[in-house]
C-alpha cells in the first residue's frame, strides 16, 4: 500500500462525527409516513378482499337459488304435462259423454 | 460501547419495525456513518443526504440482512452504496489524463501527529467527484480496481489513472500542510 494511501486509512477509517439532530427526525418522519402508507395499503387492501369475496359469496348464492328454482321448475313440467295428459282425456270423455246424450235423446 | 450491545436482537426488532430499535441503531451507527458520507460527498449538506438515504434504505431493506457477518460492516455497505448512486445519478464524469505515479516520503504516523482527520477529509472533498470516488473505494475501502470499475461503470485503466491523480492531489495537499505545521513548531520552538 502506498504511503500517502495509508495516511488516509489510518487517519480516517475510524473516525466519527455528529450528524445533525434533523437528520433523524427526518428519516424517523419517513419511516413514519411509510408505516402508515403500509397500514392504509393493507386497509384498503382487505377492504377490497373483503368486497369481492363478499360479491363472490352473493353471486354464488344467487346462482345456487337460480339453480335450485331451475331445477324446481325443471321437475314441476313433467307434472304439469302429466296432468295436462290426464285433463285431455276427461275433456274426451265430456264430449263423449255428450254425443252420447244427444243420441239418447234421438 | 458496541461490545456489549446484542447486535442480534436490536436487527430482529428492527425487522419488525420498532421505531425504539430504530432509533438505537442509528444513535449508536450515525456517527460513524456520518464520516464515511462525508468522505464520499461534496460538503457537509451533501453528506447528510446520503446518510438519510443510506438509513431509510438500512430500515426498509433491514429484512435482506441474513446475520452473516457484522451488521456495522452491513450498513456501512448501504451507505458506501447510497454515496455511488447518487454519484451515477449526477454521472460526473471528468477527463482523465494518465500521471506517474509516486510516493510520499512521510511517515504516517508522523504526519497524522500534525494532520486532524478533519483536515484530511477536507482534503478528499476537495477532490474531483470521480477522483474522490476512486481514492475511498480502493485506499480507504479496499476494493479492487476491477470491482471500481463494475461500480462507476469506467474501465479498469480509468480507476488506477484515476487514482493515481487522486494520490498526486492529496499528497501535495498533505505535505504543504504538514510542511506548514512543522515551520510553525519550529518558530514556536525559537
Amino acid at each position: 500500500m502506498k504511503n500517502i494511501d495509508k495516511i488516509f486509512r489510518k487517519g480516517m477509517q475510524d473516525s466519527e462525527v455528529e450528524a445533525p439532530e434533523f437528520v433523524w427526525q427526518q428519516i424517523s418522519d419517513s419511516l413514519v409516513t411509510r408505516r402508515h402508507n403500509n397500514r392504509r395499503f393493507w386497509l384498503v387492501a382487505a377492504s377490497v378482499a373483503l368486497l369481492v369475496g363478499t360479491s363472490v359469496m352473493w353471486l354464488s348464492v344467487g346462482g345456487i337459488q337460480q339453480q335450485v328454482a331451475g331445477s324446481d321448475s325443471d321437475n314441476q313440467g313433467p307434472a304439469v304435462e302429466a296432468a295436462g295428459v290426464l285433463e285431455a282425456p276427461s275433456f274426451a270423455d265430456s264430449a263423449v259423454y255428450v254425443k252420447e246424450e244427444l243420441e239418447l235423446k234421438d | 460501547m458496541t461490545g456489549t450491545i446484542d447486535w442480534d436482537e436490536l436487527v430482529r426488532l428492527c425487522k419488525k419495525n420498532r421505531p425504539d430499535a430504530q432509533q438505537k441503531v442509528y444513535n449508536l451507527l450515525s456517527s460513524k456513518m456520518f464520516a464515511v458520507c462525508l468522505r464520499y460527498a461534496k460538503d457537509r449538506t451533501e453528506a447528510e443526504d446520503i446518510l438519510q438515504d443510506g438509513f431509510l434504505r438500512v430500515f426498509t431493506k433491514i429484512g435482506l440482512f441474513d446475520f452473516k457477518g457484522s451488521f456495522e460492516g452491513w450498513v456501512r455497505r448501504v451507505v458506501v452504496n447510497c454515496a455511488l448512486e447518487r454519484y451515477r445519478k449526477q454521472n460526473l464524469l471528468y477527463s482523465v489524463s494518465e500521471i506517474t505515479d509516486y510516493d510520499t516520503h512521510l511517515a504516517a504516523e508522523d504526519v497524522l501527529s500534525e494532520i486532524s482527520a478533519g483536515e484530511l477529509m477536507q482534503m478528499v472533498q476537495g477532490l474531483t467527484p470521480q477522483y474522490r470516488m476512486v481514492f475511498n473505494l480502493y485506499a480507504i475501502e479496499g476494493y479492487s480496481h476491477q470491482e471500481i470499475g463494475q461500480m462507476l461503470g469506467i474501465s479498469e485503466s480509468t480507476s488506477k489513472s484515476n487514482l493515481s491523480r487522486a494520490r498526486c492531489i492529496l499528497q501535495e495537499k498533505v505535505e504543504a500542510l504538514y510542511g506548514q505545521r512543522r515551520q510553525d513548531v519550529r518558530l514556536l520552538s525559537k
